[in-house]
């Protein structure tokens, strides 16, 4: 190999008491994807920040391209050559395409203080098509464009400087997976071009199949670095938890059988775009699994089962009964598990017992009194069984770690004696070794005679969980499989795209 | 670093206790030989009326709304009620007409926003407006610049006893509601984040009047302790409080914005600590116009300590 | 967590608690008065305002028009230097409750006594100051003859001089008269307040109307002629309803209100400009809203207060009659007040007095110049020389006629002779 383009050398970061990194070398080649993975909170995206100039380090020196590289910022990165895509930045919604491009250069098609739009546009147009969106019209408002084509604005506008070193950061949760195959041909054009990647992701399948090296990080230390052909998915999941992930990830039965009674159906629902003539049944003590591109209204779908979407026709029915809000479906004992946890389906403010007795309060109100004990007990008994890492059922549930935030979730909804669980996007963000957890959680509630409707964007969890997986593209189900050894991913994307 | 935040937290909430602590042992110390029970009873009087609007205007504030109007609405309250009196001459009737237009005016208020789908604010604010044109117009139908109840009538109601048995019954019964019924906990959730509510079965329009119709008893009551303080009613009247419930709320140590961090006892602290402040101020001799500044930036010292911790600190949505 | 409620709780209830166990006291602190009306030993009589600080809460609900600035420079500045005396200014009030709540602040202040500029509920003031033992006067204004009688045994209420509604009905008859003498018959009337039901106005709208009246037979106010059934009318009308008046000799518009929105001062700009009209009657500070709009020819009356404003504006030709207050005329209660708090009160009859006391009318700036000089916080009409005369001490108990004379003496020429 020739030469490193950026060596870290012994780089820490504290932030007041915290350690973010612990002394951590990184090195990057020219030619190279090197993937950095590690669970949430093990420094991963700290390293990268630092050598794309968002932040500085605690200690530590870095040599890029030879040289003493310290960046003020990270447009000073960007300029000199290391270019980041953040995993949460957003673009300006008020403005135009070209002007989110152009923000802070936009002076170059000015001349005495005029800005030549068309020449500005042209020069976007040209960006655009860099991550196949030359079809956009850059004059339009940014508000135009969905979650998926702003990100790829984003890493159009970094890839457009030629950054000698491209640092993607858990973009590719934001993006579909057509979306995510332009990032991947745009980090294959770097390595043709001799230059470099640093991608930050925790899918590790993605990861083994786009880098060439890996490095694992855990709690600020770095544990090892691998080439391609050292590999090994189960190594890796242990380096990254630091112990032994015993059992099965998934289920590891093939069985797939469930009852026959229905016990919540959605009958020619109609939901503008979102959900188009949608017939759909969910029996007791099924697994269903919900899969598709994000945009294809399958998050509508299992918002409109849990009576919260108002259908434009159609209806929702468990038991003969018509869910038409998400009371009802809460009389029916239904819950739902929102994908947007932070925002939908906790209250960020309030503790762990707010949030696990709130779906609760009628069942533990004796004559409309609630009684701290009773609210208690029934939120202890969640936490015990959900191991929910926190030090007191009072502690605010901001303060917990992504999976553990799930776990809360799922109490409230267990809490609560919930038959039929709607679960949109489980283990988003979360750690995998909870994400193990979760998986045994819901299995153990099918063989408990519960109902459980899987939506996901992960193809592999739900053709490792579901008795039976449909796949829906454009408001309607374009296809359906069951559980069987044989079932894997290309079998299933068919029917997406 | 954890550690330092809950250390901080736990300042936060206390801050309000002690500020309340402090502004008491302050008073005391200043006033020595002149304290007297006609002080203390001083204190009472002038605490009691906000301290009961804002009791009752905790559960509005913990849903994360807020009422511009409640001044206005304990005005028109308050004038219902004195003409009822002036009409029967029962001081019942005239209680329960308080009471009723308290509630009335707080149900208009929030169905208003909930069946028109606006933010309830924007009600309040036109409330606002309705309320004190009617007041101006009941008043003018009455003849003059202002509508009396008999003095010596209400002289018979003025009494300690009644307002600290009016103030402990509301409260405690407002602190039953918000802590140990489903009604009061949903209320404190739907504060927090109303989407989450919503998703958790919880009916904001529904709660949201409940909430607005909880906080009307609150404005019926002091209403009438408006009365029995000072029976004669003109335009003015009343006409601070909506300002004044904020302060205390802010002071009692509640953000504005409602939430996880919402507590009854906020009111009574808060109003409290609001009076003794002036009456501290009053002794050192501070002009009208330095008062309000000494106010004004404790105020704001209190909204940023309290916001070192929780998101969108202390200011409503 | 637990530790916090229940300090905010037993705090709380701290609070409450004592309040409740002190609730019942009596009377608080206050003044050292001696039993009203009573013979009084001349070695008893203290010398506060004297030889010893004392402390007057000044009521006040308004705190910014050129009558409130100028009486308040007389007793802060002028009486503030001359005596031992601190006045205590209250906020500026808006009702009775805040009227209430200034009371509860002035004894927390350690005041011995209040005079009142403030009118929402004077019989609430009364009870709250009886009760605390402060002594209460009313400056610049009288009680209803109702409120009069059930309060003047109050012992801590020492009286009330100002206007009585007598003498604000001759003052708007003796501006009327002034331009109808004049040879006017247009007339456009400023009613303010009477749309308030303010009593002040409608009676001086009423002798207004009564001097029409007077000269020409013919004209009436919604068909009365006579000085009870016009006040009726007007209260009726909430202010003047200019259809309502006819006459074979003059024509009148009206604006009433003090709304002071666009709409309002558009209609004050539209009638103002009336071909024909010759006289604004306002019955308050009409040259602020009328004098600058007033075109040629057409002349201003006010009912206001002798400031350096108003001399500008009647040089300017923007006021021509002014029915004015001088800022020494809350002289005597002054007196009355620091007399009561020294023990030695001054009883009419035993009761608390009430003291008619009128305007100075000025009609040329050299008039309104000398009363505006007689009016200053440095020169005033009311020096101390003369007001040490009716302040009593040891050697001179000042009697109750002796101040009453001194009182109702109000007019310019009668204060020179007392000198």
């Amino acid at each position: 190999m020739s030469e490193p383009i950026l060596q870290m050398q012994n780089i820490s970061k504290h932030f007041g008491l915290t350690v973010a990194l612990d002394h951590v070398d990184l090195t990057v080649y020219p030619g190279e994807i090197r993937g950095l993975i590690g669970e949430n909170g093990s420094g991963k995206s700290t390293i990268s920040s630092i050598a794309a100039g968002m932040q500085p380090a605690t200690e530590g020196t870095m040599k890029f391209k030879g040289r003493d590289w310290a960046p003020k910022s990270m447009t000073d990165a960007l300029e000199h050559g290391i270019g980041m895509v953040v995993q949460e930045r957003g673009t300006i919604g008020g403005v135009s395409i070209a002007e989110n491009i152009f923000l802070g250069n936009i002076d170059q098609f000015s001349t005495a203080g005029f800005v030549n739009r068309r020449k500005m546009n042209q020069a976007a147009k040209e960006i655009l098509s860099l991550v196949g969106m030359e079809n956009i019209d850059p004059a339009l408002p940014t508000t135009v464009l969905d979650l998926q084509d702003r990100k790829l604005v984003e890493i159009a506008k970094v890839i457009a400087r030629k950054p000698d070193i491209f640092v993607v950061d858990e973009t590719t949760t934001a993006l579909s997976q057509t979306g995510r195959q332009k990032i991947y041909d745009l980090m294959k054009e770097q390595k043709k071009q001799n230059k470099s990647v640093l991608f930050i992701s925790h899918d590790l399948d993605e990861l083994m199949e786009v880098c060439d090296t890996l490095t694992v990080l855990r709690d600020g230390n770095l544990i090892k670095s691998l080439t391609k052909e050292e590999f090994d998915e189960e190594e890796i999941k242990q380096l990254m938890v630091g112990r032994e992930l015993k059992g099965d990830y998934y289920r590891s039965d093939y069985d797939g059988s469930y009852d026959k009674e229905v016990v919540l159906k959605i009958e020619n629902g109609n939901f503008g775009e979102e959900l188009k003539d949608l017939t759909l049944e969910l029996h007791k003590g099924e697994i269903l699994g919900v899969g598709g591109l994000s945009s294809c209204g399958m998050h509508t779908l299992g918002k409109a089962l849990f009576g919260a979407v108002p259908l434009q026709s159609g209806r929702v029915t468990a038991g003969g009964q018509t869910i038409t809000s998400e009371k009802t479906a809460m009389q029916h004992k239904i819950g739902y598990v929102s994908k947007d946890r932070d925002t939908e389906a906790l209250n960020m403010d309030a503790s762990i017992l707010d949030n696990i007795s709130i779906a609760g309060l009628d069942k533990i109100a004796k004559h409309g009194v609630i009684t701290k004990k009773n609210e208690r007990n029934l939120v202890k008994e969640q936490i015990s069984s959900l191991s929910v890492k926190c030090r007191e059922p009072k502690q605010a549930v901001s303060e917990l770690s992504g999976g553990n935030k799930q776990k809360v979730v799922f109490g409230k909804w267990i809490g609560c004696d919930s038959e039929i669980l709607i679960l949109d996007c489980p283990t988003r963000g979360v750690d995998i070794g909870v994400k193990q957890a979760m998986y045994q959680l819901i299995y153990r509630m099918k063989k408990e005679g519960k109902s459980i409707l899987i939506i996901s964007e992960e193809l592999a969890e739900l053709i490792g969980m579901s008795d039976r997986l449909v796949i829906m593209k454009d408001g309607a189900i374009s296809g359906e499989v069951t559980r069987s050894e044989s079932l894997n991913e290309s079998a299933v994307i068919g029917y997406m795209i | 670093m954890k550690k330092k935040i809950n250390l901080k937290s736990k300042v936060v909430e206390i801050v309000s206790l002690v500020a309340l602590a402090i502004l008491a042992v302050t008073y005391l110390v200043m006033m020595g030989d002149r304290l007297s029970p006609y002080m203390l009873q001083t204190l009472l009087n002038q605490t009691i009326i906000t301290a009961v609007v804002s009791t009752g205007a905790v559960f509005i504030y913990t849903t994360g709304a807020f009422d511009i109007s409640l001044g206005s609405a304990v005005a028109v309250s308050a004038i219902s009620g004195a003409m009822v009196y002036n009409k029967t001459e029962s001081l019942f009737l005239m209680f329960l007409t308080m009471i009723a237009v308290g509630l009335l005016i707080e149900l208009i208020d929030s169905a208003l926003a909930a069946f028109l789908n606006l933010p309830v604010f924007v009600t309040t604010i036109a409330m606002l407006s309705v309320l004190s044109a009617l007041v101006k117009i009941m008043i003018a139908s009455g003849g003059g610049a202002k509508i009396e109840v008999p003095r010596a009538v209400v002289k018979t109601l003025d009494s300690v006893g009644l307002k600290v048995l009016i103030l402990v019954v509301f409260i405690g019964l407002c602190i039953f509601i918000y802590n140990y019924t489903a009604l009061g906990r949903r209320e404190k959730f739907l504060g927090g984040n109303p989407i989450c509510a919503k998703l958790t079965g919880i009916s904001v329009k529904k709660l949201s009047i409940l909430a607005f119709l909880i906080a009307g008893v609150g404005v019926g009551l002091a209403a009438f302790l408006t009365v029995v303080r000072a029976p004669t009613i003109t335009t003015s009247t009343a006409s601070s409080i909506g300002m004044d419930v904020i302060i205390a709320i802010v002071f009692g140590g509640m953000p504005a914005s409602g939430g996880a961090r919402s507590k009854i006892s906020a009111a009574l602290v808060g109003s409290v600590s609001m009076v003794l402040l002036s009456q501290i101020m009053v002794i050192l001799n501070f002009s009208a116009g330095i008062s309000q500044c000494v106010k004004s930036i404790l105020f704001l010292a209190v909204v940023t300590l309290s916001g070192l911790k929780g998101r969108k600190a202390m200011l409503t949505r | 967590m637990k530790l916090n409620k229940l300090a905010a709780v037993v705090l709380s209830a701290a609070m409450a608690g004592s309040l409740l166990l002190t609730g019942c006291g009596g009377s608080g602190n206050g003044g050292s008065g001696t039993e009203g009306g009573s013979k009084v030993d001349a070695s008893d009589i203290s010398d506060y305002g004297i030889n010893q600080n004392v402390k007057i809460g000044v009521l006040a609900s308004d705190l910014s028009t050129a009558e409130a600035l100028s009486f308040r420079a007389y007793y802060e500045e002028y009486l503030g230097s001359q005596y031992d005396v601190d006045f205590i200014y209250s906020e500026q009030l808006g009702n009775a409750e805040e009227e209430i709540s200034a009371i509860e602040q002035f004894i927390a202040q350690g005041c011995q006594g209040i005079i009142s500029l403030s009118s929402f509920d004077r019989p609430g003031q009364i009870d709250l100051c009886e009760s605390a033992g402060i002594y209460y006067g009313v400056a610049a204004g009288v009680l209803t003859d109702e409120e009069q009688k059930a309060y003047e045994d109050c012992e801590h209420y020492v009286g009330a001089v100002g206007p009585s509604l007598e003498t604000e009905y001759q003052t708007g008859y003796d501006m009327a008269k002034y331009f109808i003498d004049k040879g006017d018959t247009s007339f456009l009337i400023f009613a303010g307040a009477a749309a308030f039901g303010t009593e002040m106005h409608i009676y001086r709208v009423a002798g207004m109307f009564e001097a029409m009246c007077e000269a020409d037979a013919s004209t009436s106010y919604n068909g009365a002629t006579e000085k009870d059934d016009i006040i009726t009318a007007i209260y009726g009308d909430l202010g003047v309803n200019a259809d309502h008046f006819s006459s074979d000799t003059f024509t009148v518009s009206a604006v009433n209100g003090y709304n002071m929105d666009d709409a309002w001062f558009g209609e004050i700009a539209e009638k103002i400009n009336t071909p024909g009209l010759q006289a604004v009657l306002a019955v308050g500070n009409g040259s602020d809203f009328f004098g600058s709009m007033a075109p040629e020819g057409v002349e201003v009356g006010s009912v206001d207060t002798y400031a350096e404003g108003y001399l500008n504006a009647m040089e300017n030709g923007q006021l021509d009659y002014m029915a004015g207050k001088f800022s020494p005329s809350i002289a005597p209660i002054f007196v009355a007040v620091i007399n009561a708090i020294n023990g030695v009160p001054l009883r009419s009859d035993g009761s608390a007095f009430m003291i008619d006391q009128g305007y100075w009318i000025a009609t040329n700036a050299d008039e309104f110049k000398t009363f505006l000089d007689s009016s200053s916080a440095t020169n005033p009409v009311y020096d101390k020389e003369i007001l040490d005369q009716y302040i009593s001490t040891p050697e001179n108990v000042v009697s109750y006629s002796d101040f009453e004379s001194f009182v109702s003496a109000y007019t310019f020429d009668d204060i020179q002779n007392l000198k």
